[in-house]
């Protein structure tokens, strides 16, 4: 009755926790931890959805209206053919959580992925 | 066999820690603007049933405080020449709000503004300045005190008054939100300029919600932080409505004392209430009031305010700190933190 945990039992423990941080690090990762997405909604319906990456450069145009562009890691509404400009004078996106609306067209531009930095922006 | 079992035991102990709640957004065009209602909840259907029960409260709310809609309670006040008219709870209750904090900020902010909007035509292709005899004689129909609020929902309008719930609006359906939830999931709702955040947040560690507030000079970013929980935050800019003439930004924060764009040297206010409705009617009369009378009427009366001015310098009240962490991250984009 001296050591009640074996060697084996250290081995096992050992894989348990071992295969546990690996299960937690898939959840984060499902979670977007570090990932950053640009999404092109319009009138309610998702249209593009868009990995930002350091080498991204894409342009997206919306027939014309709406015209955005993706670069790098940002994401900016760059012309819009409305009345306000609300859109277009929003500026560049660069954290999730950001978002840039067409109200007139119906279009929203908004960034998801990491949420470790801000929930929502006030504006 | 007993070692196996034990150590799925030991398993289901650690990974079940890293099981987060179910989240669902529902986004949706209301108001004239963009919203965003995000529920967090036990399993996906609780949060969406939760996510998609805020947004049909929101959009039920539009009929009740609409301007524009030909079939809402306030077109039809609106519409009536003076005469009595009867209107739903939503539209009552919220009128209410609307006489009780133009009352209770001295008429710097007023519901009874649309005369002056219409004039300006601010968001419309028909912008421009108005000769100052328009404005004049726009500004004899303005004014808090036309609206009677003669009990069991019958409303008249004197003088000429018309109605605009645009500064309130938001407001009250962020706090329509707030009352349908029931503790079973957190919430985060913007709707348009005002955000409501209750219940805890998972994914922080503190449970808290942090809330950017825009620069006025690039409204994509932020300059400061404010991390609440069970607060609405609410923001009054000059930088998102407006037109430009002869060189002159003309923005659609109205001084109803003088019926021209508040020249108050601020560019935005903030307001975190645990009322949306107070906190929405309060940045429109704190912008109007200016920095000094601003940051005067808080201390009195226990307001948590965030002030932006032209010249760059990030205010707050005393209150802020006792309602919410603020963090100050403007100084790289030019601002100071003047208190």
């Amino acid at each position: 009755m001296r050591s009640r945990l074996k060697w084996g039992d250290f081995v096992i423990i050992a894989a348990v926790l071992l295969l546990a941080a690996g299960i937690a690090a898939a959840l984060a990762l499902g979670q977007g931890g570090g990932r950053l997405y640009a999404e092109v909604w319009q009138d309610n319906t998702l249209v593009e959805r868009v990995e930002l990456t350091d080498s991204t450069d894409r342009t997206i145009d919306l027939d014309g209206h709406n015209v955005i562009v993706l670069s790098g890691r940002t994401a900016a509404m760059q012309s819009a053919d409305c009345r306000d400009q609300v859109c277009v004078r929003t500026g560049t996106l660069t954290h999730a959580g950001q978002v840039a609306v067409c109200l007139p067209n119906r279009v929203v531009l908004k960034l998801v992925g990491e949420t470790d930095e801000i929930d929502a922006i006030v504006s | 066999m007993k070692r196996f079992l034990a150590a799925m035991l030991l398993l289901l102990c650690v990974t079940g820690c890293t099981a987060q709640p179910k989240s669902y957004t529902a986004d949706f065009f209301a108001m004239d603007t963009f919203m965003s209602v995000t529920a967090y909840g036990v399993d996906e259907q609780t949060a969406q049933d939760t996510a998609v029960t805020c947004e049909r409260r929101v959009n039920a709310l539009e009929p009740a405080l609409s301007r524009t809609r030909e079939d809402s309670d306030i077109y039809r006040l609106n519409h009536a020449d003076g005469a009595v008219c009867e209107v739903s709870d939503d539209t009552y209750a919220a009128l209410q709000a609307a006489v009780e904090y133009a009352a209770y900020t001295g008429g710097a902010f007023d519901p009874t503004l649309a005369p002056l909007t219409d004039l300006w035509g601010i968001n419309t292709e028909n912008a421009h300045v108005p000769a100052q005899a328009e404005i004049d004689e726009a500004l004899t129909h303005v004014g808090y005190q036309n609206i009677e609020l003669l009990g069991d929902n019958q409303v008249q309008l004197k003088n000429g008054a018309q109605i605009d719930l645009g500064g309130i609006g938001k407001g009250f359906a962020t706090d329509a939100v707030a009352a349908l939830l029931d503790g079973s999931c957190s919430v985060l709702a913007t709707l348009g300029g005002n955000i409501g955040a209750y219940g805890e947040n998972p994914s922080r560690d503190s449970g808290g919600w942090v809330i950017g507030i825009a620069d006025p000079d690039n409204n994509a970013d932020y300059l400061a932080t404010v991390e609440v929980r069970d607060r609405s935050v609410v923001t009054s800019g000059d930088y998102e409505r407006y037109f430009e003439q002869d060189g002159k930004r003309y923005h659609h924060i109205f001084d109803p004392a003088t019926g021209w764009p508040a020249d108050s040297g601020l560019r935005s206010v903030t307001v975190i209430d645990a009322v949306s409705t107070r906190a929405d009617a309060l940045t429109t009369a704190l912008f109007v009031m200016g920095l000094d009378k601003g940051l005067a009427f808080c201390a009195e009366q226990g307001i948590a305010a965030v002030f932006v001015t032209a010249d760059k310098q990030v205010y707050t009240s005393a209150q802020v700190g006792e309602v919410c962490t603020f963090t100050f991250l403007g100084e790289e984009k030019g601002y100071t933190y003047a208190q």
